[in-house]
């Protein structure tokens, strides 16, 4: 199997007033493609910064990170948005839907930013969304759905365009414990499809439901 | 994105916030419909100018009391007038003037048919008509006679004829009455639709200059006026020096009056309509202006509003010029809902307008320029704040709340 992502000896710090807080210490990780794994830590220990370093959206102050093959670090803002674009699944804690929008265009959106027409990114939408059990619901807007379908387009959206990474922030945080169980096991199923996926938590319930699950106490990352 | 797709995204976005859009384009609104009704305005009061002075030729010179040197005193019963004497001397001195004529102007109350009013009636000399290039409807011009034994003739204008007698064919030949004198109506004038050559020739009645004096028409302030015409527009300047100098030298109160020629007359009415213009179009760019301020102040506050949604874009892969263009575009939406309604506004405010009377010259032109302002006002005051947009970082704009 072949490494999707290896972050090494990341480290990041953020000045806090005059204090200099470290906040991820010699992080490494790699992952391989067909991987689950779980990121658990509590609020502090640097999660959110990880979840962003490794979504592309932010750099550290030292280390090397490739994701499929691209040396992250080196990319310029506008590489760095095609490689989200192209590479990474994101799934957020509230979902991020587009309000305003309806739930096919919401997840037809990665597509239309990838320069697909609305022919082209339509199809594969309603495909997308079909295989969340969610096709009869495609001119409806995000509003007039449940949190666990709320979450279920979320999905269908970080699906949309094949990435090769899923990447969860607390994906089931918002909802009730039975359709976060719903959840999982629908991030089981994608995995077994072939998927792999991150997901950072705080909820070692949560984070059972991978087959790998790594720590992060304090910006340190270890597999205990 | 392609900008098909992102117009799309942009009309969505649009008709789910109607009211938005709408409130957000009241200044463009304003601004359009005030630039399309001012130019019309503008418009209907430089061509009203012209048409007031069209048909009177550039090489008309006239001789009017200076007003400006009148300031003190507008009594002018003992102000030395220009008589026919003084005219014939001005020919004779004169080879660059074609004809010459002097009017005198005095309010009458005229008896025409069974009605009476208080008319403008005016006393001319004999070159009148050369002077003024007038043409009859019926009728013709007073002979030598008519001038020289101050017969009790008149000349009348054509809608004075059509309103009294219904009109010029029936008007020639009857009487009116000014005064305890009785005249014969022996030529009407054809109607030349508007007040021109400076002269309400429609709603005119002329008598012969002696017959004036005699019936003793005109009052003791009344001035005359000297209207010539050079032989050419190339003579016209010394043909005024000479009549300067002509006046200097028979008349003690010649620096009252002011010798100036037809082009002067229309460069200086053309000049104030243009200013008016100048004025009104400025009082709409800075209404514009205020609108598209008030856009950038809603976009400031809408890109607040959506930082999470732009958050959410740029994790998705939107690059910056993608959020750039969408806040622009809806800028511009903005802008175009702005003119267009801007154009209903306008029309409705036209139609109103009609009934004051106003001189209106709404134009293609006017409509175009409106539009193209509002939209270019909406580009230019959103890009500031589309630019802001487009410059949030994902990890922030992620984590605002």
């Amino acid at each position: 199997m072949s490494d999707i992502l290896r972050l090494q000896d990341i480290d990041k710090s953020y000045s806090m007033g005059e204090e200099r807080v470290q906040v991820l210490k010699q992080v490494s990780l790699t992952v391989q493609a067909g991987e689950f794994i779980s990121i658990l830590g509590i609020s502090g220990s640097g999660k959110s910064t990880l979840m962003n370093i490794i979504g592309c959206m932010d750099t550290a102050d030292r280390g090397s990170y490739s994701l499929d093959g691209e040396d992250v670090f080196r990319l310029e803002a506008r590489q760095l948005a095609a490689l989200r674009n192209r590479k990474i699944g994101f799934i957020f804690q509230r979902y991020h839907l587009l309000a305003q929008y309806d739930v096919l265009q919401n997840v037809m959106m990665p597509l239309l930013l990838r320069g697909f027409s609305h022919q082209q990114a339509a199809p594969l939408a309603v495909e997308s969304l079909t295989a969340m059990g969610l096709g009869d619901r495609l001119r409806h807007r995000p509003n007039q759905l449940s949190g666990g379908q709320q979450q279920r387009v979320a999905i269908a959206r970080a699906l949309v365009g094949k990435p090769a990474l899923l990447l969860a922030d607390e994906p089931t945080g918002a909802l009730d414990t039975r359709t976060g169980r719903e959840i999982l096991e629908l991030f089981r199923q994608l995995n077994r499809q072939g998927h792999t996926i991150i997901q950072i938590t705080h909820d070692l319930t949560v984070a059972s439901a991978a087959s790998r699950i790594l720590h992060l106490r304090d910006g340190v990352l270890t597999d205990q | 994105m392609r900008i098909s797709e992102l117009l799309r995204l942009v009309r969505t976005n649009a008709l789910q916030n109607k009211g938005r859009v709408l409130l957000t384009s009241l200044g463009i609104i304003v601004g359009t419909a005030t630039i399309v009704l001012v130019t019309a305005i503008g418009q209907g009061a430089k061509d009203e100018a012209e048409a007031q002075y069209s048909g009177m030729s550039a090489d008309t010179i006239f001789v009017n009391l200076d007003y400006q040197q009148m300031q003190d005193s507008f009594d002018t019963s003992r102000l030395e007038k220009l008589t026919p004497q003084l005219m014939e001397s001005i020919r004779e001195e004169n080879p660059a003037l074609s004809s010459v004529c002097l009017r005198n102007e005095t309010s009458a109350k005229v008896q025409l048919g069974r009605t009476e009013e208080y008319l403008t009636v005016t006393g001319v000399t004999s070159e009148y008509s050369q002077v003024f290039l007038l043409e009859f409807a019926a009728g013709g011009d007073f002979t030598e006679e008519d001038f020289d034994s101050s017969r009790r003739v008149a000349i009348i204008g054509g809608r004075i004829a059509e309103k009294y007698f219904g009109s010029a064919a029936e008007a020639d030949g009857r009487k009116l009455r000014i005064g305890e004198n009785w005249f014969t109506v022996v030529g009407v004038l054809q109607q030349s639709g508007d007040g021109l050559k400076g002269v309400d020739n429609d709603n005119a009645i002329y008598l012969p200059w002696n017959t004036m004096e005699d019936c003793k028409l005109s009052g003791e302030g009344a001035v005359p006026q000297l209207t010539a015409k050079a032989t050419s527009i190339r003579q016209v300047e010394s043909a005024m020096k000479r009549i300067q100098s002509t006046m200097n030298y028979y008349m003690n109160d010649a620096h009252k009056y002011k010798v100036e020629n037809a082009g002067s007359r229309i460069e200086a009415a053309t000049r104030s309509a243009r200013t008016m213009s100048m004025l009104l179009i400025s009082v709409a760019m800075i209404v514009l202006t205020v609108g598209g301020i008030g856009i950038m102040n809603v976009l400031f506050v809408t890109i607040k509003d959506r930082t999470r949604e732009i958050g959410v874009l740029k994790a998705l892969g939107a690059r910056a010029e993608t959020i750039l263009l969408q806040f622009l575009l809806e800028s511009v939406s903005i802008g175009l809902v702005g003119g267009l309604l801007g154009h209903v506004c306008s029309a409705a405010g036209l139609w109103v307008l009609r009934f004051t009377g106003m001189p209106l010259a709404p134009s293609v032109q006017g409509a175009v320029v409106a539009f193209v302002f509002a939209i270019l006002t909406s580009a230019a005051f959103g890009f500031y704040p589309a630019w802001k947009a487009s410059c949030l970082k994902p990890v922030d704009a992620l984590s605002y709340e």
